[in-house]
């Protein structure tokens, strides 16, 4: 019964999707002069769909809810209640209020006190504009919703009684086992209409002896009185679509309807029409009918003899059935609504992480491979063998692509909080986005949302000021925060900027200073200055507020983007505005690499690090204790990977290489042994015991079996640096 | 566990105590215990009364005691329902199938509409 607990999942996925998009439109809503009629449309189905699904596994608490949201929206959008731009915030709080319960729901708590009165609250204020008193109960709420349809319709009163529907079910094997319940079906039938009659298929169900009690038999032929279209009659089969053979039968259905039916059931034509007669969904007209029908084609077999011994049978059951006036004109048939285009399917992301994990070892053994095949010398062999390896890149390709998500999602949820604290703040934000179709990793993207968020909610406390001191600055009186994202060497860079009134230097030294981060004597560059604020305990805001300012924080977030093997990057200017770069791998898995020996040992680079290799000249390093190299006319930097290392020297004096790596646009090069060229790199992140190791992120295995440590080039430029000012010192 | 069962057998029939939850979680359970009672007496009578979950696998499986009963001449029966149970017997429409008594307070009975299915079905529907 695991499967419960994933229909579970599907259904709070399917609903925060839905609650995310409403929020969208909402707050598009709220900027727009005039309300958009489609919009309320699509509001409305999203909170139909909600009420649709939670009824179905339910949860009574969202249905009651909803339902309340839906009639408001039903009036809105039948032009009784006019819409108003104060309804959009009611609108946000109650969709709120729906994640709250579907949040509840999911995890089986009960609610919380505070979501309770929340709820009290909210429903007493749609009622007011429903000018309505709607109970709780939402049985006795649709009873009204009923009553006023009728009352709506006197006129049509006629029409609307022959509403009668014939729905015939049959439930596939794993119905129950899928976590479904048919009986959850009919409760929710019971609540949008009424069912007149059903009859429940048992002839599939085994005897005690053979029955699997797990898996679902039954059938069931309805009929069902409702006023509603069929696309709500639909609705209410949305969650079984997949379990269960649909095939709905209009008021208005002919015999020819009929006769489709038939041919589409494949089960004896004689039993199904002894049930209808049960459901009172034919009566002796249409049997009449069906009679002349077969004798009309006497060689068709579609028909079964309706004569003879059944004969007799038949008219008690027409007797016991009265005599109810379905109306057989037109035609309108629905077979089940399984053909339905889905665009994109839901698949568990742990699925994912097994292939992912699957290629990766396919890529390692594709390495082996490789290397087998060189050492044999063999054209043909190599030549297969390297046709393979293409097709292995294409496979990795594809596959971490599977990951990649586009960040707008996650982008376009802040329009939501900058506009909740802009608000509290009262400030005036306007939040523009862009790049939000630039792609990278899931996981990359669910983990870089905290950090997001605390940079935004520092911007908006911090950075941008309020309407008054904007004005005074002569600046527009509304703020502009941009978040933006691009592409950039294997790399993908989101920016958050404002244009506040920027980091204020004399300030946070003076901050830091007093916080004993830094002494007074410390000489610092603006860039060092800007990155103090990433220190633990740092916090320049005046007065703490409930945004931010508690000194917990950025320090928090620089982990947070360095766990992802990411960096951090500030710029910004008095009264003009920061800029925030994040900078992180776009994805965490494999990547293309550069494999070297140092002594007898291998490394790996990213291969988007790497600007060129050139020969090692012992002439042309300069002579003092920095090692310093001339590349064409510019000094550059080099690092001894031995000594960082405190590796063994290397005793067989072959020719050195100088690799030259880029971060962040400085250039640093690295002394190295030997180069073994690209290497596609698996990377195996490191055991819990090496996971404080400093400038290595990561293993891989190479095709010999053998490891390689991958270089974490952005802490080895910190540590070089370091390493260079302590010689520094030590030199004063 | 979510459900107690309490016996009660002699050489011709056993009655069956049911309380609390039957649902699809433990109908495997509960049909492995009554097939071979099902095999020694030609008697089972179900006691429901104190059943606060039934589920439509739960219906299902009774269904096929009933029917697997009706085969072989044997009697199945329910003695005792409780409300749970009868909500889904009432829209299921199977009053008539199973063809108990039923005991229910007039307060009770408003509950319930058995509107429909109350009529003993045609042995060919069965």
């Amino acid at each position: 019964m695991e499967n419960m607990a994933e229909i579970r999942e599907i259904f709070t996925a399917e609903c925060s999707d839905i609650l995310q998009k409403m929020e969208s439109i909402l707050l598009e809503m709220e900027s727009e002069e005039t309300p958009n009629q489609e919009r309320i449309h699509e509001l409305f189905r999203f909170i139909h769909t909600i009420k649709g699904s939670a009824g179905i596994f339910g949860y009574e608490a969202i249905v009651s809810f909803t339902h309340i949201v839906e009639s408001l929206l039903d009036k809105i959008r039948d032009g009784v209640l006019p819409f108003k731009k104060e309804l959009v915030g009611l609108l946000l709080e109650c969709r709120d209020h729906i994640t709250e319960l579907i949040e509840s729901a999911a995890n089986g708590n009960p609610l919380e006190k505070a979501t309770l009165k929340n709820q009290e609250k909210l429903t007493l204020t749609l009622e007011k504009y429903l000018g309505n008193t709607f109970s709780q109960n939402i049985q006795e709420t649709i009873k009204q919703d009923i009553i006023q349809n009728k009352k709506i319709t006197k006129e049509t009163i006629e029409v609307k009684s022959s509403q009668l529907w014939h729905i015939s079910l049959r439930f596939k094997e794993d119905t129950i086992r899928n976590g479904l319940d048919p009986y959850s079906t009919f409760t929710y039938l019971k609540k949008i209409g009424e069912i007149v009659r059903l009859f429940t298929l048992v002839n599939k169900v085994p005897n005690i002896d053979n029955i699997d009690p797990e898996s679902c038999y039954l059938g069931f032929e309805i009929l069902y009185k409702c006023d509603k279209n069929l696309a709500f009659i639909q609705d209410a089969f949305e969650f079984i679509q997949y379990d269960c053979d649909i095939y709905i039968l209009s008021p208005n259905r002919t015999i020819d309807n009929w006769l489709e039916f038939f041919e589409y059931r494949q089960e004896p034509i004689l039993r199904l029409v002894r049930i209808l007669l049960l459901t009172k969904s034919i009566d002796k007209k249409i049997l009449n009918q069906l009679r002349l029908q077969k004798k009309k084609k006497k060689e068709s077999k579609k028909l079964p003899d309706l004569s003879g011994t059944y004969e007799t049978e038949l008219e008690t059951d027409i007797k016991s059935s009265s005599t109810e006036n379905i109306s057989q004109d037109n035609l309108v048939k629905h077979k089940d609504q399984n053909i339905r285009e889905n665009k994109s399917i839901r698949i568990d992301s742990t699925k994912l992480d097994i292939l992912i994990n699957l290629v990766g070892e396919l890529v390692v053994s594709s390495a082996n491979l490789t290397q087998i095949s060189n050492n044999r010398k063999d054209s043909v062999l190599i030549e297969t063998v390297s046709h393979l390896n293409i097709l292995i890149n294409d496979i990795r390709d594809t596959s971490l692509n599977l990951r990649m998500v586009q960040i707008g999602e996650t982008f376009n949820r802040f329009h939501r909080v900058v506009r909740d604290i802009s608000q509290e703040l009262n400030k005036d934000v306007q939040l523009s986005i862009t790049g939000g179709e630039t792609e990278l990793d899931k996981i990359v993207v669910e983990k870089i949302n905290d950090p997001l968020m605390h940079l935004i909610r520092n911007s908006l406390d911090h950075g941008i000021e309020s309407m008054e001191e904007r004005s005074s600055k002569g600046k527009s009186p509304k703020g502009k925060l941009s978040l933006h994202a691009f592409h950039e060497a294997g790399n993908i860079v989101i920016e958050v900027k404002d244009d506040g009134r920027g980091l204020d230097n004399q300030k946070i030294l003076n901050k830091a200073i007093e916080k004993g981060i830094i002494s007074k004597e410390t000489n610092l560059s603006t860039s060092e200055i800007h990155r103090l604020i990433f220190k633990a305990g740092f916090s320049t805001a005046e007065k703490v507020t409930s945004i931010s300012g508690r000194g917990v924080g950025l320090d928090v977030v620089e982990k947070n983007i360095e766990s992802l093997r990411g960096s951090i990057s500030i710029n910004s200017e008095l009264n003009h505005g920061t800029v925030i770069q994040i900078r992180l791998p776009l994805t965490l898995a494999i990547i293309d690499g550069f494999l070297f020996r140092v002594s007898e040992f291998y490394y790996v680079v990213p291969l988007y690090q790497i600007v060129e290799c050139i020969e090692y000249k012992e002439e042309e390093v300069s002579s003092s204790e920095n090692d310093f190299l001339n590349l064409r006319g510019n000094l550059l930097p080099f690092l001894r990977l031995s000594e960082l290392f405190q590796l063994p020297e290397n005793t067989i004096q072959s020719r050195k290489n100088i690799l030259i790596l880029q971060n962040m646009g400085i250039q640093v090069g690295i002394l190295v042994d030997s180069l073994h060229g690209e290497f596609q790199t698996v990377i195996k992140p490191l055991g819990k015991l090496f996971q404080n190791l400093r400038g290595i992120s990561g293993t891989t295995v190479l095709g010999s079996g053998e490891v390689a440590l991958i270089l974490d080039v952005p802490l080895l430029f910190q540590r070089a640096t370091s390493i260079q000012k302590e010689k520094k010192n030590k030199q004063q | 566990m979510s459900y107690t069962v309490e016996l009660e057998e002699d050489a011709q029939s056993c009655t069956i105590k049911l309380s609390g939850k039957l649902n699809v979680y433990n109908v495997k359970e509960f049909r492995d215990m009554i097939l071979p009672i099902t095999e020694r007496v030609p008697t089972i009578n179900i006691d429901l009364k104190e059943v606060t979950e039934f589920d439509s696998a739960f219906l299902q499986l009774f269904i096929s005691l009933k029917n697997s009963a009706y085969q072989l001449g044997h009697i199945f029966k329910i003695i005792a329902h409780s409300k749970a149970v009868l909500h889904i017997i009432d829209v299921f429409g199977l009053v008539g199938f199973f063809a108990d008594k039923i005991v229910l307070s007039s307060k009770d009975r408003k509950e319930f509409s058995f509107s429909y299915g109350t009529a003993r079905v045609p042995k060919t529907l069965r």
